[in-house]
C-alpha cells in the first residue's frame, strides 16, 4: 500500500541523544512522528513511547470518553520506566511538569473516493488513499503531487513556526488539548508522497519550497543515512536549518516505488520475499536500538495476490470497485411513518374504500418511533386534492363514500379480532396519511353517533319511568335490608318464623281433615 | 544574519557574570529589607538552579553553555580584585560549564517553600533544595574597568575556541561609578569581539539603594538622570533581534534600538532583566 524511509540526524552527533522518535507500520498503516521538548526531562522516552503507541492503538482525540484513558495508559507506560528514587537535585523540580512532545500521524487508508480537486495529469483508474490523523504542535505532514508541495499541516509557511507550539505532556496538567489536535484528511493518488518531519526539518523543507528548490523525493529516498547526515550537517553550518534534532520519514503512496528505475532499489528494497500470501521487502539496513542514526524502515508489505504470475515485481494495485450508492433512505424518512414491510397495493373497491379520500387538510397519526427524528424526516407531502391530482392517476369511476358501505367496515367494538380484518388497507404509502385520518374520523363519528342515541332514548317517557321503578325498587329493597338487620327485624324475623309454624300447622291439619275426609 | 544560532552541545553559550563587591553593596536595596550583595547572590544561585533544571535532561545535563561568574572589588590598600565568584568545588575557575555546575555546588541549602492553595487558602510549606554557587561579599571600591578588561581577556580566549557559537552575554551587575576610571573604552574594547554569529553583548543592570522608579531597556538617551546612567547606556549592546522580539512577546513596551539596560532595579527588575537578557537566545527558550 505505500513504503515508506525514515531518516534521523540528532542535535548532537557526539552524544547521539535524538529526542525525536518516528515509527511505521504498514500492517497498520500508520505512520508517526514525535519531537521530544530538549528543555523537559526524559523527552526522548517520551516521544519514543507515543509513537510506539500510536502504532499500537491509534487514538481519536475526539473521543471524549477513550482518549483520555489511552493518554492515561501512555503516561503510565513513561512513569514507570522512571527510576524516581534515584534522581538529582536538578532532575527533582522537572518530574512534576513531566516530558513534553509534539506528535503528527497519519492513516493510510485505500479509498474509492476520487478528490473533487483531481489534477488533470492523475490517470483516472489510479487507485486513491485517504491519509487521515492528526497533528499537535509544530511537527509537519506535507503532501507532494508531481514535484509541487500541495499542503503542510498543522504549519503552512517556514515563518510560522514558534518556539511554543502545543505539546502532549507525560504529566497531567490538567491542560486540555482537544482543541489543540490539528485534523488531517485528504484524499491522495499513487505516487504522491506524503513527508512527516520534526520541527527543523519541516521548517527547511518549507523554506526549500518557498524559495523554489523543492526537495526532489527520489534523490532523497536514495540517500544512505550517512549521506543524510552530512545534508544535515551542512545545511546547518550554513544555517539553513535550526541545530535540532532532525527527523523525517518519507511515504510514497502506491506500490509504483519499486517499478521505478531511478530508485535505488538496492537501498530501498534489496530483497523480495513471498511471505504469507504477501510479498515483503526487507530492506538491508536495520537500525540498532542504541544507534543514533535512525534509518529504513522495518518491513514493506506489498499487498499481491499468491497466484499472480509476477514474482519479482509486484503488480499495479487494481484500482478499488466503485460502491454501491447509499441505500435510499427508509420510506418512514420521509414520510413519517415507521413502516417495517412494504403494504402491498389494494384494488380501491375491495373493502369499499375508495384510496384516494376527500378529505380537507388530514392529520398524520403521530408515530411511536424514537428512530424517526424530525430533523430526519423529509417535509410531509400536501394532502392530496382532486384539483392537484392528475387525472391520469385516478380510477376510472371514482367512487364517492357510500354511508352504507362506510358503517360495513367500521369496526365492532366487542370484536378487536374482527376490526383488525375488516380494516381498510391502504393502496401505498403515499395514501397512508388519509387512510389513517380517514380511520380517526370514523371512531369520532362513531363515539358521536353513540353518545346521540344514548341521549335520544334517555329522554323518552317509558326510560324515565323504568329508570324511576327500578330506583325505587332499589330503595325499598335497601330499607327492608335495613329494617331486617336491626332490633325490629329480628322480632319480625320471630314473627314469621311463628306466623310460618301456624301457617303449616294449619294447613297440615287441612290437608290431613281433607284425606280422612276422601 | 547575526545572533542566529542555535545553542548546541557543538556551538555552545556562553555567560559571563560580572558582579560589583564593593562595600556599598552592603546597602539595602531599594524597595527591600536585605542588602544587595543577598539579593543580587539570591538571583544569580537562582538563574543557575533554572539553567541547571533546563538543561537536564534523560542524559544527565546537557552541556550547552558555559558560564563564568566574576566578582570585583579593591582591598584596604585599593589594589583591584577580579576573582571569580564561584564557591566549592569551582573556587577559582574563570569559566565552567553548566554540566559542572549542575554538578558541583558550592553546598544544598535546605529551604522552607511557601506555597497557598488557591482554592482553600490554606498555606503549605513545602522543602525545598536550594544549591549556591556564589556566597555575599562587600568590600572596597569599584575598579570596573579592570573587571571589563579581564572579562575582555577571559572571552577572547573562550571566542577563540568557539568561533561559530551565538556570541557570549555579558551581564555586568553593580550599585555605583566606577573607580578605576572611564569604563567606556573596555566596554567598547570588549563588545568589539565577535563570533561568526555576532559582537559579545553586554548588558548593565545598576541596583538602586533608593526606591526610586526605574526603568529598562532605553532606546535613547535623552531623559536619563545623571551621568552615572548616561555611561551605562553607552555602555550597553543595542538588543538584537530575538532579544528585542522575545521581550516585546513578554510584554514589554519596546522601542527600536533599545540596549539592554537597567536603572534603579529593584530585585523584580533584576530577575527580569537577567531574564530578558539570556533567556532569548535561540535553543534556550
Amino acid at each position: 500500500m505505500f513504503v515508506f524511509k525514515g531518516f534521523s540526524h540528532p542535535k548532537d552527533p557526539q552524544t547521539g541523544v535524538n529526542e525525536d522518535a518516528w515509527r511505521a507500520d504498514d500492517l497498520q498503516n500508520v505512520v508517526v512522528v514525535s519531537d521530544g521538548a530538549s528543555s523537559s526531562l526524559f523527552s526522548s522516552s517520551w516521544a519514543n513511547i507515543l509513537c510506539q503507541s500510536v502504532i499500537e492503538s491509534v487514538p481519536d482525540p475526539m473521543d471524549h470518553f477513550n482518549f483520555p484513558k489511552w493518554l492515561e495508559r501512555v503516561r503510565q507506560k513513561w512513569i514507570n520506566g522512571i527510576d524516581l528514587n534515584n534522581l538529582s537535585w536538578y532532575q527533582k523540580p522537572k518530574m512534576a511538569s513531566g516530558a513534553f512532545a509534539t506528535l503528527v500521524w497519519a492513516t493510510i487508508d485505500q479509498s474509492a473516493e476520487i478528490p473533487d480537486d483531481l489534477d488533470d495529469d492523475v490517470p483516472l483508474d489510479s487507485a486513491f488513499f485517504r491519509i487521515y490523523g492528526y497533528a499537535l504542535g509544530d511537527a509537519c505532514l506535507m503532501h507532494f503531487h508531481s514535484g509541487r508541495l500541495i499542503r503542510s499541516i498543522p504549519v503552512v509557511r517556514s515563518v510560522d513556526f514558534d518556539s511554543t507550539p502545543p505539546l502532549v505532556g507525560s504529566v497531567n496538567l490538567g491542560v486540555d488539548l482537544t482543541a489543540s489536535f490539528v485534523p488531517i484528511d485528504f484524499v491522495v493518488p499513487e505516487g504522491d508522497w506524503i513527508i512527516l518531519a520534526t520541527d527543523a526539518m519541516s521548517q527547511w523543507i518549507l523554506s526549500q519550497c518557498e524559495n523554489g528548490s523543492i526537495p526532489d523525493w527520489r534523490e532523497f529516498w536514495n540517500q544512505t543515512p550517512e549521506q543524510y547526515d552530512e545534508l544535515v550537517e551542512r545545511i546547518r553550518l550554513e544555517q539553513q536549518i535550526r541545530v535540532d534534532d532532525s527527523t523525517v520519514l518519507l511515504c510514497c503512496i502506491g506500490s509504483d516505488v519499486f517499478l521505478d528505475r531511478e530508485f535505488n532499489v538496492e537501498t530501498a528494497a534489496p530483497e523480495i520475499r513471498q511471505e504469507d500470501n504477501r510479498f515483503s521487502v526487507t530492506p538491508e539496513y536495520k537500525p540498532e536500538p542504541s544507534s543514533p542514526v535512525t534509518s529504513v524502515g522495518k518491513t514493506v508489505f506489498l499487498d499481491i495476490p499468491e497466484e499472480s504470475p509476477i514474482a519479482s515485481v509486484p503488480p499495479r494495485p487494481i484500482p478499488p470497485l466503485p460502491q454501491p450508492e447509499p441505500a435510499p433512505e427508509p420510506s418512514s424518512a420521509k414520510t413519517g411513518f415507521h413502516q417495517t414491510t412494504e403494504i402491498p397495493p389494494l384494488p380501491p373497491d375491495e373493502l369499499g374504500i375508495n384510496s384516494e379520500f376527500v378529505i380537507p387538510n388530514p392529520k398524520p397519526k403521530a408515530v411511536d418511533n424514537p428512530s424517526v427524528r424530525p430533523s430526519q424526516s423529509a417535509p410531509r407531502r400536501p394532502a392530496p386534492s382532486p384539483a392537484s391530482k392528475p387525472a391520469a392517476s385516478r380510477p376510472a369511476t371514482p367512487k364517492r363514500i357510500n354511508p352504507s358501505q362506510e358503517r360495513r367496515i367500521e369496526p365492532p367494538k366487542s370484536n378487536e379480532e374482527e376490526y383488525k380484518v375488516a380494516q381498510p388497507q391502504p393502496r401505498s404509502e403515499q395514501k397512508m396519511s388519509t387512510y389513517m385520518a380517514e380511520l380517526e374520523r370514523r371512531k369520532v363519528a362513531e363515539i358521536e353517533q353513540e353518545e346521540q342515541r344514548k341521549k335520544e332514548e334517555e329522554s323518552k317517557f317509558g326510560y324515565q319511568f323504568q329508570k324511576g321503578m327500578s330506583e325505587g325498587i332499589q330503595d325499598m329493597k335497601e330499607g327492608i335490608s335495613e329494617l331486617l338487620s336491626g332490633p325490629v327485624g329480628e322480632q319480625a324475623k320471630e314473627a314469621v318464623k311463628k306466623g310460618k309454624e301456624k301457617v303449616t300447622k294449619f294447613f297440615g291439619r287441612l290437608f290431613k281433615k281433607g284425606k280422612e275426609d276422601e | 544574519m547575526p545572533y542566529k544560532m542555535e545553542i548546541s552541545r557543538q556551538n555552545k553559550a556562553c555567560f559571563l557574570f560580572l558582579l560589583d563587591q564593593s562595600y556599598s553593596m552592603c546597602e539595602p536595596l531599594g524597595g527591600s529589607q536585605r542588602r544587595k550583595c543577598d539579593e543580587l547572590c539570591n538571583a544569580i544561585n537562582s538563574w543557575l538552579q533554572n539553567m541547571t533544571i533546563r538543561a537536564s535532561g534523560d542524559q544527565g545535563i546537557k552541556d550547552w553553555m558555559d558560564i563564568g561568574v566574576f566578582g570585583y572589588r579593591t582591598n584596604s590598600y585599593g589594589q583591584p580584585i577580579i576573582a571569580p565568584a564561584l564557591q566549592g568545588p569551582l573556587a577559582g575557575s574563570p569559566i565552567v560549564s553548566i554540566r559542572d555546575i549542575g554538578m558541583n555546588p558550592a553546598r544544598i541549602e535546605q529551604r522552607i517553600q511557601y506555597i497557598q492553595d488557591q482554592t482553600t487558602g490554606q498555606t503549605f510549606e513545602i522543602p525545598n533544595e536550594c544549591p549556591v554557587w556564589v556566597d555575599p561579599c562587600c568590600e572596597g571600591g569599584t575598579p570596573m574597568c579592570n573587571m571589563l578588561y579581564t572579562a575582555h581577556q577571559t572571552l577572547t580566549e573562550w571566542i577563540s575556541h568557539h568561533q561559530y557559537s551565538f556570541p557570549p552575554i555579558v551581564v555586568h551587575i553593580t550599585d555605583g561609578e566606577s573607580q578605576d576610571g572611564d569604563p567606556r573604552p573596555y566596554a567598547q574594547a570588549l563588545t568589539r569581539l565577535s563570533t561568526m554569529d555576532g559582537n559579545v553583548l553586554l548588558f548593565n543592570c545598576h541596583l538602586s539603594s533608593t526606591p526610586a522608579p526605574g526603568f529598562m531597556f532605553p532606546a535613547n538617551p535623552y531623559g536619563l538622570p545623571d551621568m552615572l546612567a548616561q555611561y551605562l547606556y553607552e555602555m550597553s549592546s543595542i538588543l538584537p533581534e530575538p532579544f528585542f522580539n522575545h521581550a516585546i512577546a513578554e510584554g514589554l513596551p519596546l522601542q527600536r534600538g533599545a540596549r539592554g539596560m537597567a536603572f534603579n532595579a529593584d530585585m523584580v527588575c533584576l530577575i527580569q532583566f537577567l531574564n530578558m537578557g539570556t533567556q532569548a537566545a535561540p535553543g534556550l527558550r
